[in-house]
């Protein structure tokens, strides 16, 4: 699409739609000549227009090129929205550093996943209030005020925005139908993005505002929690936990493996320590083991690798989903990945004569004597 | 052959592929595109010869084509499509089909005129200023021939000289063309023989 509004072409509008000179060869020439008047195959088929001596064919609905645009010209749609949103005041991303939708969801979406209720008949996961009660017993929250700009509780900087908002136009008119050359269509289509994008982002923004009302109301008495969980960065509960990178709204959640064991090509255990698979809330989501660790599918003796997965395609957005099914799939790989047959991975666990060794298992394995009193 | 088998063997031809051929319509609009031709080009058409007229021989290069490779189908906008359409009413030639550029168009016209039956390998190996100098040398090597051996029938008319059949009395200007034009028309033989 940039590429025909930079081409310098004059195009013609017509009852919402934009139609584009007419290309010619033999074939089509005769079809049109076929045609003996040229308001008659206006009127049977609609996609040939002459308009002062030239032919011009049907192409895109207007509408559907500015509802669309985000999708197929994201940059010039990208330029337009920074612009809209440079504008308003309360920029939404603003602040949000230390208490963030990120968090919110670790704590309220994938912890109780991991976390999960195993005391009797007592099954299930556990809900807000459950979550919030479980950190206050197994965490020690100094009894303190905690300011609560710069946090997802704080709405005033979205009201702000979203005020700016309001006061922005966000209608469009379809051009006058008849010529209209590249470059006014290039004016146009900016001006039709930018009102969409208001109208976008003030339906989001009002979402967003009723979305953290509706959780300001559920975690009221205990927003403390919340608050403490968010000034400390990290959190770990009964193997699960998350951990916040640097001073940004970046986290590494992670599950603890636990010991486990593995068999080689000639039936010998090995016993591999326990280590935190992790993965990060942005791109690439691919787990990783935060410690120093090996393991046939890490390719070195180091902490920080990814887990090769073959055939595994990571995720492009960070969701509640997409972490749990990543950290599923990290550890499932490093406990039951492992085919002693087909030795699959970076290592083998045995020794083989073909195979330059890098990093070796012998001082996991565990000796016979022990391995009967394991099982 | 029953019915049967020739009602299935017309349908086995039917269905068989047929090799895709480019249509002139997509060569020369191609040219059109490729060199941004103008109508002004059909002018250059009215007087195609006029700057080979002077080229000579005896230093002409043997100009070989380069294998191009011609869109499948071609959609040009109404300017492009309506120029592609004149240039082939204009030259409308059979060598036409083998032109790669448009100095190639303008001579294609000529080059049919002198001699229709050049192959389809020869025009699709050589650029068309070459063999239209080709074919202007032998024309002129016949001519000249001709004028020699007239020329000796009237000098050596009742003398011994008219038995030697040798170009020897010829005047010198005389033999060195025929000498070029010969070895010109030899570097084309050659240079299709060794292909």
């Amino acid at each position: 699409m940039r590429r025909l509004i930079g081409s310098g072409i004059d195009f013609l509008v017509e009852a919402g739609f934009l139609y584009l000179p007419l290309l010619y060869d033999p074939a089509i020439e005769k079809e049109i000549q076929a045609t003996p008047d040229p308001t008659e195959s206006k009127e049977t088929s609609g996609s040939v227009i002459l308009n002062e001596g030239k032919h011009f064919v049907k192409s895109l609905s207007l509408h559907s090129l500015v509802a669309n645009y985000e999708r197929i010209g994201k940059d010039l749609y990208d330029q337009v929205k920074s612009a809209v949103l440079r504008q308003v005041a309360g920029n939404v991303d603003r602040g949000e550093t230390s208490l963030s939708w990120k968090l919110i969801t670790i704590i309220f979406q994938v912890m109780p996943y991991f976390i999960k209720k195993n005391r009797g008949f007592e099954r299930g996961k556990f809900g807000k209030e459950e979550i919030l009660k479980l950190i206050a017993e197994k965490v020690d929250v100094p009894p303190r005020e905690y300011e609560r700009t710069n946090t997802v509780f704080d709405l005033k900087p979205l009201q702000e925005a979203l005020k700016e908002l309001e006061k922005l136009d966000s209608t469009f008119k379809l051009p006058r139908d008849g010529i209209i050359s590249s470059s006014e269509l290039n004016h146009w289509l900016q001006k039709a993005l930018r009102a969409q994008v208001v109208e976008k982002e003030r339906t989001l923004l009002k979402n967003e505002v009723l979305r953290r009302e509706q959780l300001i109301a559920s975690v009221d008495e205990d927003m403390d929690i919340l608050l403490y969980v968010a000034h400390k960065g990290s959190l770990e509960i009964n193997g699960f936990g998350f951990t916040r990178i640097g001073t940004s709204d970046d986290y590494l959640i992670y599950k603890r493996t636990g010991e486990y064991r593995l068999k080689d090509y000639y039936g010998r255990s090995y016993l591999f320590r326990d280590c935190r698979v992790a993965v990060p809330t942005f791109s690439p989501f691919k787990p990783v083991v935060m410690e120093k660790y090996k393991h046939p599918f890490l390719y070195a003796h180091d902490s920080g690798q990814e887990i090769c997965m073959h055939g595994f395609y990571p995720p492009q957005q960070f969701s509640a989903e997409n972490a749990i099914n990543l950290l599923e799939e990290g550890i499932n790989a490093l406990l039951y990945g492992y085919d002693a047959r087909r030795r699959n991975g970076y290592h083998s666990l045995d020794r083989t004569r073909e195979y330059v060794r890098t990093v070796e298992f012998e001082d996991y394995r565990i000796p016979p004597g022990e391995q009967k009193s394991l099982k | 052959m029953d019915l049967l088998q020739k009602i299935k063997s017309e349908r086995a031809q039917s269905k068989k592929k047929r090799p895709f051929k480019r249509r002139l319509f997509d060569k020369v609009n191609d040219l059109v595109r490729t060199y941004s031709l103008e109508e002004s080009f059909l002018s250059k058409l009215e007087v195609p010869e006029d700057y080979l007229s002077e080229a000579n021989i005896e230093f002409a290069q043997l100009r070989k084509k380069r294998p191009i490779e011609f869109p499948l189908f071609s959609l040009s906008a109404e300017e492009e499509y309506r120029l592609t359409t004149a240039i082939m009413s204009k030259v409308n030639n059979p060598y036409l089909e083998f032109a790669q550029s448009p100095d190639e168009i303008a001579i294609s016209k000529t080059l049919f005129d002198l001699n229709p039956s050049l192959g389809a390998d020869t025009l699709e190996r050589y650029h068309f200023e070459t063999l239209l100098l080709c074919e202007r040398a032998k024309k002129e090597m016949e001519d000249l021939l001709q004028q020699a051996r007239d020329r000796r029938r009237k000098e050596g008319r009742g003398s011994a000289k008219e038995s030697l059949g040798d170009g020897r009395t010829l005047p010198d200007s005389l033999e060195k063309r025929i000498d070029q034009l010969q070895s010109f028309v030899a570097r084309v033989d050659d240079l299709e023989k060794s292909h």
